[in-house]
């Protein structure tokens, strides 16, 4: 087994608008691109990723069509919209200043000071 | 913005399709499982266990499709449900300040509403007809002339429709009231004679057979036909398509109908279904000298304006009289000039005889709907004031002070909402009793007054501006409630003076006033209208008005009816002295002759001209109408003595300089075109004629049975009684339908009825406004009693403390009452110097007193200041009657 890790509350909005900014993806599809790109380290309730893109939807950040899947099917596919792209700046830089704050701190040794 | 938008579309496409959503949701979802266990299945688990543990991984179903719900914006549609749930509950919790609210919003906008639809009716609404808005009538006008009913002849109509330049098309209309039969019953209707061009001029369809074509036009000798109204098919034929061909009579002519014009259109007059169309004869009016009141309607070319048209017509008109041979003395009355008003709403009498009234009634309603808003603004203050502990506790526990407003706002939309419905109710019950008084003397008037978009588009208007100024403004005040202060509901340290409170209430009772002081103004005139001295007895007359037109007494036959009826009449019970006239007062029949009095100049030209009732023996005696001098007409002037007049008093001082100087001379009065030589045996006292503001015109009375020439117009009995004459109108009735059951009664009235008749415009002004002004001073009442109820509970521990210190309770009761009078005092004051500049527009309805008349105002305020101490009246006693030890205990 992978050891995995719970995500830190709020911040699956973030990942999902960059996984959608890679390219259109369905549902399933941004689950999939998440553990491909996290290396089956993040642990995602699968359900969670649909309230998580309905409220998107809702703020006006991505956008969707009907399209067909790999296997033939009907299936919802997100993208994101210009609000989403300008959204996912906003929050990749505040993500980086904020890591970057508490690496800081956190790798402060006790002669440092 | 953008993303606002995103939200208002994401959460509209949620409400409106949200069983759409609901099963996209479930499809995306089911795809998610499917695909998953495929994936999983191809990892080598069987197909049943991939599926299996799919859906473990995806969680629990039903949690995540309410996540996505609510993350959809319908928790918006289920927050606005609790709000209104909340409201509902709310204002069951203070039913009087409900009914207070919801009853001040009904008045104001149920009034409102009635008069707006009376006002859309009688002037906004357009015909029911192809582009209306071209339509235009051509009037003529001069020093008497009356720009609605303008005259005009066929010579005339043909130079107007020979300016294809200005009308496309153009028509004559007249209007009158005929009798029709129908199967052998015989009823006064409103009907028309119009060029043949009427029905496709204005683009009127018929529902059934055909309307008129050039083949109609009497003139080329085409069988008479008629064209029905909707109305009429339905009533007297039940919708039948036999109507066609079936033959009615109209003024004793057969007539065939060949069709019915559809329900929506009922004619061009407003106020009037015309129910019986036909063809105009134009040949009876070719002489151009001769002027009738026929309306030219025309339909203006599409790139003609009003204006341009106008231009035009004026030196028409006045080229067309020069070239005849019109005496100067018409011309100068009635054809100086030409004008083009738009015909798009139709034409009417009403709109001349209610147009100012009803100007005045909207402006009055327009005062009542902003006292009721500002009642209900003050209201919500008062009450919201009362609530600052309720707000502040939800405030603490983590309400927005934006839900906060949302659900005042909520409340006061609801609020709304009620009120504007029950006013919807009162509006068409109380608009169709105000057309219920509209004038009878022809026939039902039938204005449309059910509710149309327009009235409740007006309603809805009234409603959202209520809701949204005023139920802002305290909303707001509200949210501004400081958290702690609210929640130690310590009285210093929120405001008792409601400062926004009290000026709404000054403003309210400054409104109240001015509706007061025109009311009291509108009733005064018609109290003094009612005290005239008429010159005749009038309270105990009865009139009963005939008709001989179309029916078969002519002649000898009418005149044996008359004298029959004259002794019938007599003999019955209660009645004292019974005579006849074609004038008799106020009935609006003036008949105007050619006079010359030998040995006296005329000085201007009205001096060639004299009023003329024919009057029965006994007139003056019925009338009670003095002679001053020489005789009055009796039974002895007859068609074999000589011609005899009595002249009125105003008519012997023009010509004779005296009443007794004028005994014995002789007047000339053309009677048809010949002159006949009448001798002055008797002078009259000046009466009241036709208008209760001012004395009769100079009048000459001539003996009934001496006029052998008596056109067949109608005429009235005159009936002095010994008391109430109203009781006497059944018997009467039934006195001459026993005698000749084919009389032609048209009415059956009082003098008083008559009289009251003619001041319609005046008593439907005052009761309407006294009506507003009751309104207007109750919800002044309202106001006052919420705001000083308010106060008095929040000073219910400082008014226990000065109890408790010895203050007298009477000093309490002071001290509200003087709150209110203060308010009252103020409103008073700002009211009587808006009264004194706003209720100069009654002028011209009031009578023998001035628009800023002092009583008037003083009345005025008097009667707000005694509102003002009966609505402290429950607050006030509440304050004396504090108990000292419980109100130091409850803070």
């Amino acid at each position: 087994m992978n050891k995995t890790t719970e995500l830190l509350q709020g911040t699956l909005d973030l990942l999902i608008l960059k996984a959608i900014s890679l390219g259109p993806l369905h549902g399933y599809g941004v689950l999939l691109r998440l553990q491909q790109l996290s290396r089956d380290t993040l642990q995602i309730p699968q359900g969670s990723l649909y309230p998580a893109l309905y409220r998107l939807e809702h703020q006006g950040l991505v956008t969707f069509e009907w399209g067909e899947s790999e296997n033939k099917r009907q299936a919802k596919f997100y993208s994101l919209t210009a609000a989403g792209r300008k959204r996912l700046r906003e929050e990749t830089d505040y993500w980086e200043r904020l890591s970057g704050a508490i690496g800081l701190v956190l790798k402060t040794a006790p002669g440092d000071l | 913005m953008l993303t606002s938008l995103a939200a208002i579309r994401s959460f509209l496409r949620a409400w409106l399709a949200r069983s759409r959503m609901e099963r996209e949701m479930d499809r995306e979802m089911r795809f998610h499982l499917e695909a998953r266990a495929a994936d999983l299945e191809s990892q080598g688990m069987s197909r049943a266990d991939a599926e299996r543990r799919a859906r473990q991984e995806f969680g629990d179903l039903i949690r995540w499709k309410e996540a996505g719900r609510e993350a959809r914006g319908l928790m918006l549609v289920d927050d606005l449900a609790g709000d209104l749930r909340f409201t509902v509950r709310t204002l069951q919790r203070t039913p009087g300040f409900t009914l207070a609210a919801v009853l001040s919003l009904a008045l104001g906008i149920g009034s409102t509403t009635a008069i707006f639809g009376l006002f859309d009716v009688l002037l906004l609404r357009e015909l029911p007809v192809r582009n209306p808005q071209q339509l235009v009538h051509v009037t003529t006008s001069g020093e008497r002339g009356d720009a609605h009913s303008g005259s005009s002849n066929y010579p005339w109509f043909q130079e107007v429709a020979s300016r294809s330049d200005l009308f496309a098309e153009t028509m004559l209309v007249r209007h009158d009231v005929y009798k029709v039969g129908i199967r052998g019953r015989v009823e006064p209707l409103t009907g028309q004679r119009v060029t043949v061009n009427y029905h496709t001029m204005l683009g009127v369809q018929p529902v059934l057979g055909r309307t008129f074509g050039p083949d109609d036009r009497p003139e080329a000798g085409a069988p008479p036909v008629a064209v029905i109204s909707h109305a009429l098919w339905q009533r007297r034929f039940s919708g039948s398509a036999d109507v066609l061909g079936a033959t009615i009579t109209v003024d004793q002519q057969p007539y065939t109908i060949i069709g019915v014009t559809p329900p929506t259109f009922r004619g061009i007059l407003v106020g009037w279904t015309t129910d019986v169309t036909m063809p105009l004869d134009t040949s009876e009016f070719r002489d151009p000298n001769l002027w009738s009141t026929t309306p030219v309607i025309a339909r203006l070319q599409p790139n003609v304006s009003i204006d341009e048209a106008r231009q035009h017509v004026d030196p028409m008109l006045i080229r067309f009289v020069a070239a005849g041979k019109t005496t100067e003395r018409f011309r100068a009355r009635y054809l100086q000039h030409a004008s083009v008003t738009s015909a798009a709403t139709g034409i009417t009498d009403l709109r001349q005889q209610f147009g100012s009234p009803l100007r005045l009634l909207m402006i009055a309603v327009g005062l009542l709907l902003l006292i009721a808003c500002v009642n209900l603004a003050g209201l919500l203050v008062a009450r919201n004031a009362t609530r600052q502990h309720e707000l502040g506790m939800r405030l603490a526990l983590g309400a927005g002070r934006w839900r906060i407003v949302r659900q005042l706002l909520t409340e006061s939309a609801a609020l709304s909402v009620l009120g504007a419905t029950l006013g919807l109710v009162l509006a068409i019950k109380g608009g169709n009793a105000l057309v219920a008084t509209l004038p009878q003397h022809f026939g039902p008037v039938s204005l449309t007054l059910a509710p149309d978009v327009r009235v409740l588009g007006f309603a809805a208007t009234a409603v959202l501006a209520t809701t949204i100024l005023f139920g802002l403004m305290p909303a707001w005040q509200a949210s501004q409630v400081a958290v702690m202060p609210a929640l130690h509901r310590s009285s210093h340290r929120t405001s008792t003076r409601l400062p926004f409170g009290r000026v709404l209430i000054v403003a309210q009772f400054a409104l109240s006033l001015v509706l007061v002081a025109g009311a009291v103004l509108c009733v005064r005139t018609i109290v003094n209208l009612a005290q005239v001295n008429t010159g005749f007895e009038r309270d105990r007359l009865l009139v009963v008005r005939m008709d001989p037109q179309g029916t078969d007494y002519e002649r000898e036959r009418l005149r044996a009816l008359q004298r029959e009826m004259l002794e019938h009449l007599r003999a019955i019970p209660g009645v004292e002295q019974v005579t006849l006239a074609t004038g008799s007062p106020f009935n609006g029949n003036v008949d105007g002759r050619r006079l010359t009095v030998p040995g006296v100049e005329p000085r201007e030209p009205d001096d060639t001209i004299i009023q003329v009732n024919l009057v029965g023996p006994d007139y003056f005696s019925t009338l009670q109408v003095p002679i001053i001098s020489g005789r009055a007409i009796d039974s002895h002037d007859r068609d074999n003595t000589s011609r005899v007049a009595v002249v009125s008093e105003a008519f012997a001082r023009r010509y004779f300089g005296d009443a007794a100087s004028a005994v014995g001379r002789t007047i000339v009065i053309n009677r048809g075109p010949q002159p006949i030589p009448h001798e002055i045996v008797g002078v009259a006292q000046d009466i009241r004629y036709q208008d209760l503001r001012r004395p009769s015109d100079r009048l000459a009375y001539l003996p009934w049975f001496q006029a052998n020439d008596v056109r067949l117009a109608s005429f009235e009995f005159i009936l002095r009684t010994n008391g109430y004459p109203a009781h006497r109108i059944e018997m009467t009735r039934q006195t001459m339908q026993r005698l000749r059951p084919d009389v032609p009664i048209l009415a059956i009235d009082t003098m008083i009825g008559v009289i009251n008749e003619r001041l319609l415009s005046e008593r439907l002004v005052a009761s309407l406004g006294t009506f507003f002004a009751i309104v207007a001073l109750t919800l002044a009442a309202i106001g006052v009693y919420g705001l000083l109820s308010y106060v008095v509970a929040h000073r219910t521990a400082e008014i226990g403390v000065r109890l408790a210190l010895g203050a007298h309770p009477l000093e309490m009761v002071w001290m509200t009452v003087r709150q209110s009078l203060l308010l009252a005092m103020a409103g008073a004051v700002i009211g009587i110097a808006g009264a004194t500049a706003g209720l100069r527009v009654l002028d011209g309805l009031l009578f023998g007193l001035s628009p800023t008349d002092l009583v008037n105002l003083v009345v005025a305020a008097l009667l707000l200041v005694l509102v003002a101490v009966a609505a402290a009246y429950v607050p006030a006693r509440r304050a004396a009657t504090v108990n000292p030890l419980t109100a130091l205990r409850a803070d």
